[in-house]
């Protein structure tokens, strides 16, 4: 392992993969997959603007959890007073959703003598913006360069998240309805659109339809939501079909 | 106690936000440095991430946060097809989906109010 290790830092000049994070900061700075974060922490800024915590709280809320879901979730608790494990209960359903998005982010940046403290950054800062680009991006890249790229893409990710937090607390009631309608719809069709893109095998193109089938039915059935369970078995079933499709295609 | 109730919203913020949040990922972690990204582990958990979202989104369009539920659902479902569709059509232009989505969202509310 240590063998290893030596030779991929003789091999990588330190300039070389400087390049490769500046090239990430800039494709996730390019990629329309942005635009999510800039409307989901402009949110969470004018929401705890109106709520009435400080910018201090705010933009540290922001660094420590980013995760804006959650983040909204411990503010309206706290604001309101419910019990602490109510809170946690809450805040930790919306971030299980992180867990087989690090994992296969992980997965992509195995390369020999990569430690926890360099691939910490990219596992903070993963949101599902971060890991649709990294997942589209990181598979044509050259291994030794992704967990460079990786980082580059979260620190852009994260500059960006916590910039729209100050300029959302700021900015709060001054935004028309529309815009903000226009804001918050930026993130359902760019997810949209962005897991249609980098679901380019069979198996992911029907957990997508699946997600989305089972989603509206149990909305139109009046059942509450529960986000996990349709991941698990959206993407269990799809990956069956997967599976069988293939053993067929064996055996003929 | 003028201290501790301005200390409390940043405990809180450790202990039932960060703690809860980051939780997850650590997980994530500790599962994907040893899982290859060609192993089938992989693709199934790929598949429970994207079918996650998936559930997401759908949520996101029917029932929506803030000011998205002051627009009617027509305006909401028919924005996300055509989005959808403008993708599809214009070599799967991620970009150009996105503005064709939010395009037909404000056009929408601002010809079919309420």
């Amino acid at each position: 392992m240590s063998v290893d290790t030596q030779i991929a830092s003789h091999a990588e000049p330190e300039h070389r993969t400087l390049g490769y994070f500046l090239r990430g900061g800039a494709a996730m700075l390019i990629s329309p997959l942005v635009i999510t974060p800039v409307g989901m922490f402009m949110g969470f800024g004018a929401l705890a603007h109106d709520t009435g915590f400080s910018i201090a709280w705010t933009a540290l809320a922001s660094m420590l959890m980013f995760a804006t879901p959650g983040q909204i979730l411990l503010m309206t608790g706290i604001s309101r007073d419910a019990a602490l494990l109510t809170i946690a209960v809450a805040v930790t359903l919306t971030a299980v959703r992180y867990a087989p998005m690090v994992a296969t982010l992980l997965s992509l940046m195995r390369y020999p003598g990569v430690r926890t403290r360099h691939v910490f950054f990219p596992v903070h800062c993963a949101v599902v913006s971060l890991w649709l680009e990294a997942l589209r991006l990181l598979p044509d890249l050259p291994r030794e360069r992704r967990v460079a790229f990786c980082n580059g893409l979260a620190a852009a990710i994260f500059a960006v998240g916590i910039i729209a937090t100050v300029a959302g607390y700021y900015l709060a009631g001054a935004m028309p309805p529309l815009f903000a309608a226009a804001l918050l719809f930026v993130t359902p069709i760019s997810f949209l659109v962005g897991t249609a893109s980098s679901s380019k095998t069979l198996v992911d193109k029907l957990a997508l339809a699946f997600g989305l089938g089972l989603a509206a039915g149990t909305w139109l059935l009046g059942t509450t939501f529960d986000l996990l369970w349709i991941g698990v078995i959206a993407g269990t079933a799809a990956y069956g079909i997967q599976r069988t499709q293939r053993r067929r295609a064996w055996a003929t | 106690m003028g201290d501790l109730s301005s200390l409390w919203p940043y405990l809180a913020l450790l202990l039932v936000g960060v703690l809860p949040n980051e939780a997850w990922r650590i997980l994530g972690m500790a599962v994907g440095r040893s899982l290859d990204e060609k192993s089938e582990p992989f693709v199934w958990l790929k598949a429970v991430a994207t079918g996650l979202l998936a559930a997401v989104i759908a949520q996101l369009v029917l029932s929506p946060p803030g000011q998205l539920a002051s627009l009617s659902m027509a305006v909401r479902l028919g924005a996300t097809v055509v989005g959808f569709f403008g993708f599809l059509l214009l070599r799967r232009s991620t970009i150009a989906g996105v503005l064709i989505g939010v395009a037909t969202l404000v056009i929408g509310a601002l010809v079919l109010p309420g």
